[in-house]
């Protein structure tokens, strides 16, 4: 059984001879893309021998050709803005301009606010007299010869009967009755000196602390008189002004640096720097005003109250 | 490549890759950003590089993020069917470097950019297929027609009589 065959007509098959394209036979399409080609130097031997053909038998072409060879990009001066933020400094610079100047910088602001500040004022005042001259202050001196609290009980006739020692300033608290609590008046203690009025009194200890046991070691309290230091305050403010000077020019932000800062500063430096668990809180009321600073680490806790006095 | 070497990355290719995008975009901030970010990314594994290849690691890693600048911007014509009605304007300028620019400016972007590479930097036709991930026959395509169109211009804006 025959099937109906597709066969394309005559005219649809070219012959041989038509494949061929002749030199003239190209069109300006053509003949730019070619020309294009042969002004890069991309063009292969016949193709080259192609076209100049056409180019000889053409004045046209031949100009249109060459005109190629002119098309050519020259680029401006154009610089790149962001070129030195681009460029990266060493490692090892790196380091130095981002620890070791800043570090410097601030000794030197340091130094400069020591030797120019009541500090530096001081020392030459010490230089050019040799002492520091002032008003005398009377402190006593507690000789401990072991932890207060720690008393053996001693029967009573081998107490031995000294006469109490009074300072002028516990003289004054007690003729006030600022005693702390659980304190007696010296003056009636008769032949023995309790340690809790005088170690109260100087602040060396605290009313829980210290034992109620009669200490009969503890019985020799000195006298000295030491030179107060008269700008002391003065140099505590000039401190605490230029740390804060400093801390603002870092930051940027005005700061008010206080003790507890600082205190908390070196604690968690300290904790960097040692690997340890130190805390410092500080506990404030309702009004937000601090009122006692609690400390705590593995080895020792305790809390303290806000001195309103301390800056 | 160590340190000196990125550097002297930075201030030997760092014009030519910002003419290069800076042509390729008309804009100098884009330009300066997609530069920018070159030169970051080259930071971060400058250590994998060798100075030897990174004129052409910077050419290429700039042509790809401009090409996903201008997608995101999408303002990439279409290559084989870009529309050259506006190709041709007046042209009054008497500088025949100054209008080829301007007519660059009016060729579709992969055109631009393999002109620039090639009459800018003198790269051959394999080099700026590396850099634009186009075949070498592509590349030459590119070329030819990009100057059979700047001819164009520079004929139809009566530059050339």
């Amino acid at each position: 059984m025959d099937f109906p065959r597709l066969t394309p007509p005559d005219d649809r098959m070219p012959s041989g001879r038509r494949l061929f394209r002749r030199p003239a036979e190209l069109t300006d399409e053509q003949f730019d893309l070619m020309a294009a080609a042969w002004a890069e130097g991309a063009l292969s031997g016949e193709a080259v021998e192609e076209l100049e053909s056409v180019m000889t038998a053409s004045t046209d072409r031949r100009d249109r050709a060459g005109s190629f060879r002119s098309i050519r990009l020259v680029p401006y001066n154009e610089n790149w803005p962001g070129m030195k933020s681009a460029v990266r400094l060493s490692p090892a610079l790196t380091a130095f301009r981002r620890s070791v100047i800043p570090t410097l910088l601030a000794v030197a602001a340091m130094v400069i606010m020591i030797i120019y500040g009541p500090a530096g004022a001081k020392l030459k005042t010490i230089n050019s007299r040799g002492a520091v001259n002032g008003p005398a202050m009377t402190v006593a001196e507690i000789q401990v010869y072991a932890p207060i609290i720690a008393v053996e009980r001693i029967p009573e006739p081998n107490i031995l009967p000294v006469r109490p020692v009074q300072t002028p300033a516990a003289e004054e608290n007690a003729s006030q009755g600022h005693l702390a609590e659980g304190m007696e008046k010296p003056a009636e203690i008769t032949g023995l000196v309790r340690v809790e009025p005088i170690a109260l009194a100087r602040g060396h200890a605290t009313a829980s602390s210290v034992a109620p046991e009669l200490i009969p070691a503890i019985i020799s309290v000195n006298i000295r008189d030491i030179q107060p230091d008269m700008t002391l305050q003065e140099e505590k403010n000039w401190m605490f002004r230029s740390i804060s000077f400093l801390a603002g020019a870092v930051t940027g932000k005005e700061k008010k640096i206080d003790g507890y800062m600082i205190a908390n500063g070196c604690i968690t430096g300290i904790n960097n720097v040692f690997g340890w668990d130190m805390e410092l809180d500080r506990i404030s009321n309702k009004s937000g005003e601090p009122v006692a600073v609690t400390f705590s680490s593995s080895l020792l806790s305790f809390t303290k109250p806000v001195n309103k006095t301390t800056p | 490549m160590i340190v000196k070497e990125y550097n002297n990355a930075v201030r030997e290719f760092g014009d030519h890759v910002f003419r290069f995008i800076l042509r390729s975009i008309k804009d100098s901030h884009r330009a300066d950003d997609i530069v920018q970010d070159t030169y970051e990314k080259l930071w971060r594994c400058v250590t994998e590089i060798e100075y030897g290849a990174v004129k052409s690691w910077l050419f290429s890693t700039a042509y790809n993020r401009m090409i996903d600048v201008i997608r995101k911007d999408s303002r990439l014509v279409d290559v084989e069917y870009y529309d050259d009605s506006t190709l041709y304007a007046e042209e009054n300028g008497n500088d025949l470097n100054e209008v080829l620019h301007r007519a660059l400016e009016k060729l579709p972007a992969v055109q631009r950019s393999v002109i620039l590479l090639r009459d800018y930097e003198g790269y051959n036709y394999r080099e700026i297929g590396e850099i634009t991930g186009l075949s070498e026959a592509q590349v030459k395509t590119y070329i030819f027609r990009g100057r059979v169109a700047l001819r164009n211009y520079l004929v139809k804006t009566s530059v050339w009589q």
